[in-house]
């Protein structure tokens, strides 16, 4: 018998190699397109970030657009232009702040040196600025697989306190900082589908872990600080985060196929002739937390 | 309606008028051994240079003019007979044959002057001996029917670990799997390494790829009949095996001897029991198996009645870290009266119910529970009838119904919500006449007329286009109460003319060609590379539209060296229309609009198959060849709708050739030698043609739908088989089996994906390395080794 499980499990991993390895392959190569992002907020300033496609493979860097004309508008009304950073070339930002509830879209004029395909007006889709509910409290708790909430692996966590909007179909996306640094490639969303109205915090819901478990053994003086940040998204935004997301690696065999991500934005006379990149309108708040050990 | 019942009514009376001189030769064919029906056993007439072979349960009729007779009853892997029939009365005869125990020797080759794949009608038919089966190399030793299909010319998979298969350039939901008759929704246990298939309990296995008779519809692009079993009436008996995979037990015996008899196969995987021996916690705290099920009884009543029931129930069960699972599987159930309203009149009532469900979600005592359930159910009621005029002539018709209850999501546990339910109904009737004029020509010809109704009770929405519901152009919604008809498919369009021909050159070589229109109305809804278990079935009706495809074939059939080679050639083209293809990054897990998800769209399908087999002798085996093209269009206004800008694209499981070359070499009266060599050419891919920066993501830009290929696959399998001579005082005996899976341990790229690398340091705008990634499934070789028995 004991052959037997040791053949058994000698067998299994060998199943269980399955490999993945970085190949060469030649990909075509398409036309150059403009790339605009930015966002504006109930909190911070607003900013658009304007570049070019590139090449799959190229190494270099992404080019960018410098010299345009980029302003925020509520419906008719231009509210701010914004003006391009020095330091960082096809970074425009302004200190203007939207409000909850009204409609803003921007405005993207481009002329110079640039490929043709991204010369011309460019417009958002419009959108509202949507509430977004206070961030209670972050709280340290331990945490371990017979506690509410459960976590794997036994230690100190962070949990989330906060209620969602009532009667309202709501979108949230979670960006967490530790220490300042925010994590790599992360995209957290969740919506109230069921949980209308719901409290996390205690009893019909636990609050939610949204860190841990922090690391016990550092040496540094300065302890762990987790900064996380909630912000009210419109379906649209969350449909294009979640797209981009599900881009990252897309060929395993459950993986749907994989998808042209468009976001928002299209030349202000033809609907149809789309850029890339997302301008998103959201209400936003956030909420910290210093590890103790 | 009234058009097809006149048509039949004609028919069938033109037929008796004529035949009234005829006395009838009729009854079954059975195994010596174990009284189990024989299929597709031919019983010829020399003199006449005709015959028929037995149905689907074993009976056979011929009519003929008064006079004796020389019969020859001829079955590959049987000992032929021959015997003289004085024909002067309608004559009843059950017919034993016993196994070919003297495979070795080249001679005994049955010499059949006209061989059924010749003289057949039947075409784009693939057909294994599950004894065959048994002998070919197989992964882990788990003798699998599904992937030794996918041997033969014009079946394949995307890739290994994958669910379902494609029959020529159909998509994976577009086989009707029957077991029993019951339709199978899921054939693959643990993510598509395995079928569900146990092959102990399998009897025959029959795949129609074109030339679809009319008694079968519901499905666009093939019918895999499956038939279990039936129990051995003479003794008691039992097979069994123990793998590293799994172990199986069969039994079967009489209940009352040759009047009825039951089987009852079970099979269970234990990879959670060697996972569990695993010391890294991530690999043992996961569950990971699959059980199966099948049984049957049958009870000969009389001579003329025979009852069958039949079940088979399957579950896969998947865990991880003991925080979250997955369970799925099939259930079927089958009862079956076959009744003789005369020598000439056969007929069955059947009865069936399939339920596929799945479910998954975290453990019951966790803090916020949950679980999604989805379910589809179907309960059939079909009745046949086959009528054998004479040796040239013979009518099938039928009706049958489907009753369809889906349940596309239940979530219960903290939150409790549910996706409306759906229901169908799917009547159909059809005739086919199967009719020799002449010498040289067979002719079958059929019509089958399927109609669907969606019905309540339901909500529907109502948008502004129906032809492109939108979510943002949801312009209301109505209620349609319980049985209300919410769409009704039930005109012309439902029309299904099928149309088969042989024309026979000589004995040796024939030419064949069919037509066939098949209609589908449920479709499954997935759009991953491959089907994953947690994907339903979701039933035509405002919106989503049935599907059709028109197909013809067309092929060349040759027998030759005394029919110990057979090879054809057959080229078919196929037409889809009203093909399910999916909007950019869709939704379809718990989506109540899954509506504004879909995109219709057709598809064309064509290419050429060679087979050249040689059935016995000590070598024997086939060489398969296919070479195909499969591709679908989905047109819209808008750009960002269009697939491919409204351009055609290569369908993901488009393989331009397909080689496999499978042999068994009987080295000794013990050892027998197994190999397969498989070799295509890449699946399509999608690639990247650009790349842009959002945030800290380099977003990949993909256009040209499914315009790159992968690298070539190509594998080799190796088994030896040991069976020690019986000892014919002792009822046990065992048999060994040894088999190598991917001998040269090639990594065979199941796809290509592009994934973001590390961010370029110093750079002052966002910018990443890129890299493309080759996925393996099995990195390196897999021996295994199985012990079989049977007492």
């Amino acid at each position: 018998m004991k052959t037997f499980i040791k053949i058994n499990l000698f067998v299994f991993s060998l199943i269980f190699a399955s490999c993945q390895d970085v190949i060469e392959i030649d990909v075509p190569v398409g036309a150059t397109e403009l790339v605009i992002s930015g966002q504006i907020s109930d909190k911070d300033s607003a900013y658009v970030q304007l570049s070019t496609t590139s090449p799959y493979f190229s190494q270099g860097e992404t080019r960018v657009i410098s010299g345009a004309r980029v302003s925020i508008w509520k419906g008719n009304a231009e509210m701010a232009l914004l003006s391009e950073s020095i330091s960082k070339p096809g970074f425009y930002s302004s200190n203007f702040q939207g409000s909850i509830g009204e409609i803003y879209h921007i405005e993207v004029d481009i002329s110079g040196d640039y490929p043709r395909s991204t010369l011309g007006t460019w417009v958002s889709k419009s959108d509202t600025l949507r509430a977004c509910p206070p961030l209670d409290s972050l709280v340290q708790a331990t945490l371990s697989r017979t506690t509410t909430p459960r976590a794997f692996e036994e230690g100190e966590y962070a949990l989330m306190f906060f209620g969602d909007i009532p009667d309202t179909k709501n979108y949230y996306r979670v960006k967490r900082t530790l220490n300042d640094s925010a994590f790599a490639r992360e995209i957290i969303i969740f919506d109230d589908f069921g949980l209308d109205g719901a409290y996390f915090g205690g009893g019909e819901f636990p609050p939610v872990s949204i860190y841990g478990p922090f690391e016990e053994d550092k040496m540094d003086l300065e302890k762990d600080t987790l900064v996380v940040r909630v912000e009210s998204i419109s379906d649209d935004f969350q449909s294009f985060l979640t797209l981009v997301s599900s881009q990252d690696q897309v060929g395993s065999p459950f993986d749907a196929p994989p998808a042209l991500v468009v976001g928002n934005i299209h030349r202000k006379d033809n609907e149809r002739e789309y850029a890339f990149g997302y301008f998103s309108v959201v209400g936003t708040n956030s909420n910290g937390l210093r590890y103790k050990p | 309606m009234r058009f097809l019942l006149n048509l039949l009514f004609l028919a069938l009376s033109f037929q008796a008028f004529s035949q009234n001189l005829l006395h009838t030769f009729s009854g079954y064919v059975r195994d010596a051994k174990t009284g189990e029906e024989l299929i597709g056993v031919n019983v010829v007439i020399p003199k006449l240079g005709d015959g028929t072979s037995t149905n689907l349960y074993g009976y056979y009729s011929l009519s003929m003019e008064p006079g004796v007779y020389e019969v020859s009853i001829q079955y590959i892997g049987y000992q032929s007979k021959a015997f003289k029939i004085d024909l002067n009365n309608d004559l009843k005869m059950n017919i034993e044959l016993s196994e070919n125990s003297t495979e070795l020797n080249e001679v005994t080759v049955i010499a059949e002057k006209r061989d059924q794949n010749v003289s057949s009608v039947e075409m784009s038919v693939a057909q294994l001996d599950i004894k065959d089966v048994k002998k070919m190399p197989a992964l882990l030793g788990e003798v699998d029917i599904i992937r030794s299909l996918t041997l033969l010319p014009g079946i394949s998979t995307i890739g290994e670990a994958s669910n379902g298969f494609n029959v020529r350039g159909g998509n994976t939901d577009q086989n009707l799997i029957l077991l029993d008759e019951a339709p199978v929704y899921n054939s693959s246990h643990l993510f598509g390494f395995f079928s569900i298939f146990n092959a102990d309990a399998v009897k025959d296995v029959k795949l129609y790829k074109g030339g679809i008779p009319s008694r079968y519809g519901g499905r666009l692009s093939s019918v895999v009949d499956v038939r279990q079993k039936d129990g051995n009436n003479k003794e008691f008996s039992g097979t069994g095996g123990i793998g590293l995979l799994s172990s199986r037990l069969l039994l079967e015996g009489p209940i009352q001897k040759d009047k009825s008899a039951f089987m009852v196969a079970a099979r269970r995987s234990y990879a959670d029991i060697f996972l569990g021996l695993s010391p890294d916690p991530t690999i043992s705290d996961n569950t990971l198996y699959f059980y199966d099920l099948n049984t049957k009884l049958n009870y000969i009543i009389s001579d003329k009645d025979r009852l069958y029931l039949s079940g088979y129930f399957g579950r896969d069960v998947f865990e991880i870290n003991n925080l979250f699972g997955f369970d799925w599987g099939n259930t079927t159930a089958s009862l079956r009266w076959n009744h003789l309203f005369s020598d000439k009149l056969f007929s069955n009532f059947t009865l069936v119910f399939s339920d596929y469900t799945y479910s998954l979600g975290t453990a019951d005592d966790s803090e916020f529970n949950f679980r999604l359930e989805s379910t589809i159910q179907d309960y059939h009621f079909k009745n046949q009838y086959n009528y054998y005029i004479n040796s040239k002539n013979e009518i099938e018709f039928g009706i049958e119904g489907i009753y369809y209850r889906m349940k596309p999501g239940q979530i219960t546990g903290s939150v409790e919500l549910e996706l409306q339910r759906e229901y169908a109904l799917e009547p159909s009737l059809y005739f086919s006449q199967e009719l020799e004029l002449g010498t040289r020509w067979t002719l079958q010809y059929g019509l089958r007329y399927s109609s669907f109704y969606n019905l309540g009770s339901q909500t529907v929405r109502n948008y502004r286009n129906p032809d492109l519901p939108l979510t943002e152009e949801l312009i209301g919604s109505e209620k349609y109460g319980n049985g209300d008809i919410i769409e009704a498919y039930n005109g012309l369009e439902g029309l299904e003319p099928r149309f088969s021909a042989n024309y026979r050159i000589d004995d040796e070589r024939s030419i064949k060609a069919s037509y066939n229109r098949t209609r589908q109305y449920i479709h499954l809804i997935s759009n991953t590379s491959t089907p994953t278990p947690v994907d339903l079935y979701r039933p035509a009706g405002r919106y989503i539209k049935p599907a059709t495809v028109n197909q013809i074939a067309a092929g060349y059939f040759q027998n030759f060296a005394e029919n110990r080679y057979e090879v054809s050639v057959e080229g078919y083209y196929k037409d889809f229309k009203n093909i399910v293809d999916y909007r950019n990054g869709a939704d379809l897990i718990f989506n109540e609009t899954i509506e504004t998800e879909i995109l219709p769209g057709i598809g064309r399908s064509y290419g050429l198959e060679f087979y050249l087999r040689k059935r016995t002798g000590r070598l024997s085996g086939w060489l398969s060849y296919t070479l195909s093209k499969t591709e679908l269009k989905v047109e819209n206004d808008d750009p960002l709708l269009a697939i491919n800008a409204g351009e055609w694209y290569a369908a993901n499981y488009d393989k331009r050739h397909d080689i496999s070359l499978v042999l068994n070499y009987q080295l000794t009266k013990k050892w027998d030698l197994g190999m397969n060599f498989t070799y295509q050419t890449g699946r399509a891919i999608t690639p990247p043609e650009g790349r842009y920066t959002f945030e800290e993501y380099s977003v990949p830009i993909y256009r040209s739908r499914n315009s790159l290929r992968i690298p070539d696959y190509h594998r080799l399998d190796l088994s030896a088989n040991y069976t020690p001579e019986k000892d014919p005082n002792k009822k046990f005996y065992s048999a060994w089996s040894i088999g190598i899976y991917n001998v040269y341990a090639r990594r065979n790229a199941y796809s290509i994906f592009f994934e973001q690398g590390e961010e370029t340091a110093g750079a002052s705008t966002p910018n990443f390395n890129t890299q493309a990634v080759r996925l393996a499934i099995f990195g390196t070789i897999i021996p295994s080794v199985t012990w079989n028995f049977n007492f």
